[in-house]
């Protein structure tokens, strides 16, 4: 795989992971 | 690989390698450093001295009034994480070998960062304020009703620390050493004496803002610098080329040629690259730097937590993968091996 890519993708998924990940932290809290 | 020996550009590169040559270090790259370094305290003793006017008493010098937004907060934690490593170490790593280092290097840094903030940032804020805590150790000590525990925690926190902070100072005396080509030991002692003064502005306050600022300043930084060398150097293709002409192995994205024992492991064989994030994941998430920002914030609602990941983001996100993943790499095509 060209390493750019590879760097690119985990980007992608860090960013992803991101946003979803505190999306379901803060589904449901009570303010 | 093979694309890239049968493109016609890559063998012109290869035909007329050509590199830059590295800035030595001078009188004039010397007093540029120090202009620049006396310009970032004049602004944290700026923000020191208006933190001053904010605390009465030793409860709000430790975490001012718990008021701190979440974009300061969020700028301060990515700051706080963000070491000696994040802008100096791990692009040497990636200059060293090529584009497998940056698994190692800091590619994985938001697996360390965010789950520090899902899982630290609200019960640490609720608890100190429930609690009056002003520091880690007294938070936990208060939690768990045990002054044993605190002090544990605290010896925990003294020792570790003074042994990560070596790096950091290590991190900070080598960058003196580049721009002023001074003796080692004065430049570790300049960049010892330059963390006390910054650390003696003021308390929590100054120290949050002045964190902020900071990060802020970093991620800019860490961002421009790699896109516009990209942008110089002519798109991930062309450094793609320019490297494999040095070498071709610095375009892999694994080295098993190097030995599969030590740190090179982390380069060499998959299980080390598969650490890589669970080192991130189960360091950052509990650093007392990180999760100490968060005891001066003020209570947050879901939004306020998405605009404190939103910031975290901005900072210690792609501006720390773009100069953990490029920099070295770009480093290494443009100035070529030294």
């Amino acid at each position: 795989m060209d390493p750019f890519n590879a760097w690119l993708i985990v980007a992608i998924g860090s960013t992803l992971m991101t946003f979803i990940g505190t999306w379901i932290v803060t589904r449901g809290w009570k303010e | 690989m093979s694309s890239f020996l049968a493109n016609p550009q890559f063998l012109a590169i290869l035909a007329e390698q050509k590199y830059l040559a590295v800035p030595k270090a001078s009188t004039a790259s010397g007093v540029w450093a120090a202009i620049a370094v006396v310009l970032m305290l004049l602004v944290s003793l700026s923000i020191g001295i208006w933190a001053r006017r904010q605390w009465a008493t030793f409860d709000e010098y430790m975490v001012g009034h718990r008021t701190f937004g979440p974009v300061a907060t969020g700028a301060a934690v990515a700051a706080a994480y963000l070491s000696g490593w994040a802008y100096c170490g791990s692009a040497g790593v990636v200059y060293k070998v090529g584009w497998s280092g940056m698994w190692f290097a800091g590619v994985f840094t938001l697996v360390g960062i965010m789950p520090c903030i899902w899982f630290t940032a609200r019960k640490t804020r609720e608890l100190s304020a429930t609690l009056g805590a002003t520091t880690l150790p007294e938070l936990i000590g208060r939690r768990f009703e045990s002054k044993a525990v605190q002090t544990i925690v605290g010896l925990s926190m003294l020792f570790f620390l003074t042994l990560y902070s070596i790096g950091q100072l290590k991190a900070a005396g080598a960058t003196w050493y580049v721009v002023t080509g001074f003796p080692i030991w004065i430049c570790l002692l300049l960049a010892v004496f330059i963390t006390w003064l910054y650390m003696m502005l003021g308390g929590y306050t100054s120290t949050q803002m002045a964190m902020a600022f900071q990060g802020a300043f970093l991620g800019a930084v860490g961002l421009v610098l790699g896109v516009w060398a990209m942008i110089k150097i002519g798109g991930p293709a062309a450094l793609n080329a320019k490297l494999a002409a040095q070498n071709p192995a610095l375009v892999k994205l694994i080295r098993p040629e190097l030995p599969h024992v030590g740190k090179l492991a982390l380069f060499s064989t998959y299980s080390g690259i598969i650490a890589a994030p669970v080192i991130f994941f189960t360091m950052a998430i509990g650093f007392p730097h990180n999760v100490s920002r968060f005891l001066g914030m003020k209570k947050l609602t879901s939004r306020d937590f998405w605009i404190l990941c939103i910031s975290a983001f901005c900072v210690a996100g792609i501006p720390i993968m773009i100069d953990c993943g490029w920099n070295g790499n770009l480093s290494r095509a443009l100035f070529g091996p030294q």
